[in-house]
């Protein structure tokens, strides 16, 4: 009590900041930076959300209906890229930046102009790729994964989509390299790597994943730029080039970035479960060790994303066990994460029951991915409505709904006062059941044959995509709730008391003041501070 | 594994000398910006190695 006092009168007096445009424009505080990845992703949710219900809406029945192919096309390529690279890596960036530097101890990231960099080109790049709709020949059309030699046919909004995924990029580096070199040199006194919270973990390994492959991608998508321009053919077959190499360097990066996308949300819950447990989280040290396991593994199975392009039997067979392999990591962190539930005193507000429904629909989308991984049967299942519903489960679930745990668990934290519950928990249970409505039929459409990425199908497909489609439109509504709750709390919610927002909460930033100083952890946190967030 | 007493004592150094703390995450990112650019290049010239073989 003693520290929590002290850490009051400590931030209280420090708690000037900027007022107007230039807190924004020219923001070097992480929090002030942490709220625009967020606001920012928000928007690309919402944008790449009106993509999807579009492409629901096409599919509601047989036949074309509202969009031609071609644009069909172009919002499947553009929903996809949007939500990875404007929707889910912004809102893990923006979580990093809030919470990195108040849960290991530090007053800011170390690189504070390089953070406000790494912000400011996201929305240059996504107003570049977003207005390649009005370009003649529309929008990218070739699918996210711009496999050549179709996205090389692609009219002038060629050039667009290359420049506007190198800014990403260089976003994504800049904001992995402020990361690591934060955890690494800003961790507060007595805060050694083996008390750091997993969120913090799990990013410092995302991290490095960034860094390991966003440079892969800019190499690749560079090729294919010397390829369309320069007279080069890396990736044209006619000039004794290999598309198929392509694929290879692709998902190089395309698995890693999966985990990418998914290891923070690993961290979100293995925060969450412990605090609505009111228990430690069970085995600690085999998480990171699980963490750093997948991490490792993501880089030597991104050959399972092509088994049918034709690859020799030992690579087939090699590919196949390796990305088996990763079921057991994967394994160790879903016991640790019930184990900590068992005989635990569980409550069920929106952020457990978010976590609870990344716990089950995470595991149910591994399982599908055990399917894909078998070669004889991923022959049957590639490029099936199957895939759609597999990936979607991993990323809807173990990504957004990672997501919008954290929110709801440290939202009290950043403004100080408590959200809606009523309101949140429909908003769980409505995302919840109409998300399963939404892909769980999808599995059904894979198995029976429907192929990804058609706008029309046969009539044997009617009825799964009509619930489909159902399901995503009521999923997509009610998400309309989380801006809502959010803008509501910030207005009008009830005060929180003290410096804990939940019971069971355990880190250094339920040590702070609620909301959390504008200048946090100028003085460093004390030892016992430290230890009470560690116990582990 | 350092233990929190080495940490606080690595720390109560390290503050001594705040152009040490600066040069250190001078190094840290100058270390991760090589092998960012190492990869980006270092796919490039494989690529180019196979294709000139």
């Amino acid at each position: 009590m003693a520290e929590t006092t002290h850490a009051h009168a400590e931030h209280d007096d420090h708690d000037h900041k900027p007022h107007g445009w230039r807190r924004w424009v020219f923001a070097t505080n992480h929090k002030d930076i942490g709220t625009m990845y967020l606001v920012f992703s928000c928007i690309m949710f919402f944008t790449g959300g009106l993509f999807a219900m579009t492409i629901r809406a096409e599919l509601f029945k047989p036949g074309l209906q509202i969009v031609d192919a071609g644009v069909f096309n172009s919002l499947t390529t553009m929903h996809g890229l949007v939500m990875i690279f404007g929707a889910i890596m912004p809102a893990w960036v923006g979580l990093a930046n809030w919470m990195i530097p108040i849960q290991i101890g530090a007053p800011d990231m170390a690189l504070p102009r390089l953070n406000n960099l790494s912000f400011w080109i996201l929305p240059f790049a996504f107003v570049l790729l977003l207005s390649s709709w009005l370009v003649p020949g529309s929008a990218p059309a070739g699918g996210w994964t711009m496999y050549p030699p179709l996205t090389l046919q692609l009219g002038a909004s060629f050039p667009m989509l290359i420049f506007a995924i190198h800014m990403m990029g260089i976003s994504s580096i800049l904001g992995a390299i402020n990361v690591v070199v934060t955890i690494m040199n800003l961790r507060a006194p007595g805060m050694t790597l083996m008390r750091m919270p997993l969120f913090v973990w799990t990013w410092l390994i995302t991290a490095f994943l960034l860094i390991a492959v966003m440079p892969v991608l800019a190499g690749a998508v560079t090729m294919m730029l010397t390829d369309h321009f320069f007279g080069t053919s890396f990736f044209n077959a006619a000039g004794g080039g290999d598309p198929v190499m392509f694929q290879h360097i692709f998902w190089f990066f395309g698995h890693p970035e999966v985990y990418i996308m998914i290891l923070p949300g690993f961290g979100v819950i293995s925060e969450i479960i412990p605090a609505f447990s009111r228990k430690p989280l069970f085995g600690y040290e085999a998480m990171v060790y699980a963490t750093a396991s997948i991490a490792f593994l993501s880089f030597i199975v991104w050959a399972h994303h092509m088994f049918t392009v034709g690859l020799p039997l030992s690579a087939l067979l090699f590919f196949m066990f390796a990305t088996m392999l990763i079921a057991v990591p994967t394994g160790v962190k879903v016991f640790n994460w019930t184990a900590t539930m068992w005989r635990g005193s569980l409550s069920f507000e929106p952020p457990m029951l978010f976590s609870l429904a990344f716990l089950f629909l995470f595991t149910i989308g591994g399982f599908s991915g055990l399917m894909l991984a078998l070669v004889p049967a991923d022959f049957q299942y590639q490029d099936t409505y199957f895939v759609v519903a597999h990936f979607h489960y991993v990323l809807v679930s173990g990504s957004a709904f990672a997501i919008m745990a954290a929110v709801y668990y440290w939202l009290p934290k950043w403004v100080g006062r408590m959200y809606d519950m009523r309101l949140a928990t429909w908003h769980f249970w409505l995302s919840a059941i109409f998300f399963n409505v939404l892909f769980f039929p999808q599995h059904f459409l894979g198995l029976a044959g429907m192929p990804r990425r058609i706008p029309d199908y046969a009539v044997q497909f009617a009825d799964w995509n009509m619930v489909s489609s159902i399901g995503g439109f009521v999923f997509g509504l009610s998400q309309l709730l989380f801006p809502y709750i959010i803008w509501k709390c910030v207005r009008s919610g009830k005060r929180v008391e003290g410096t804990r927002a939940w019971e069971g909460a355990r880190g250094l930033e339920w040590e702070l003041p609620s909301p959390a100083p504008y200048h946090s952890w100028t003085t460093p946190p004390t030892e016992a501070m430290i230890a009470r967030g560690a116990e582990h | 594994m350092t233990s929190p007493e080495q940490s606080i004592q690595a720390h109560q150094e390290a503050r001594l000398d705040d152009a040490a703390r600066r040069k250190r995450v001078r190094r840290t990112t100058l270390v991760v910006t090589l092998v960012v650019l190492g990869f980006y290049f270092g796919f490039i010239a494989m690529m180019l190695y196979r294709a000139l073989r």
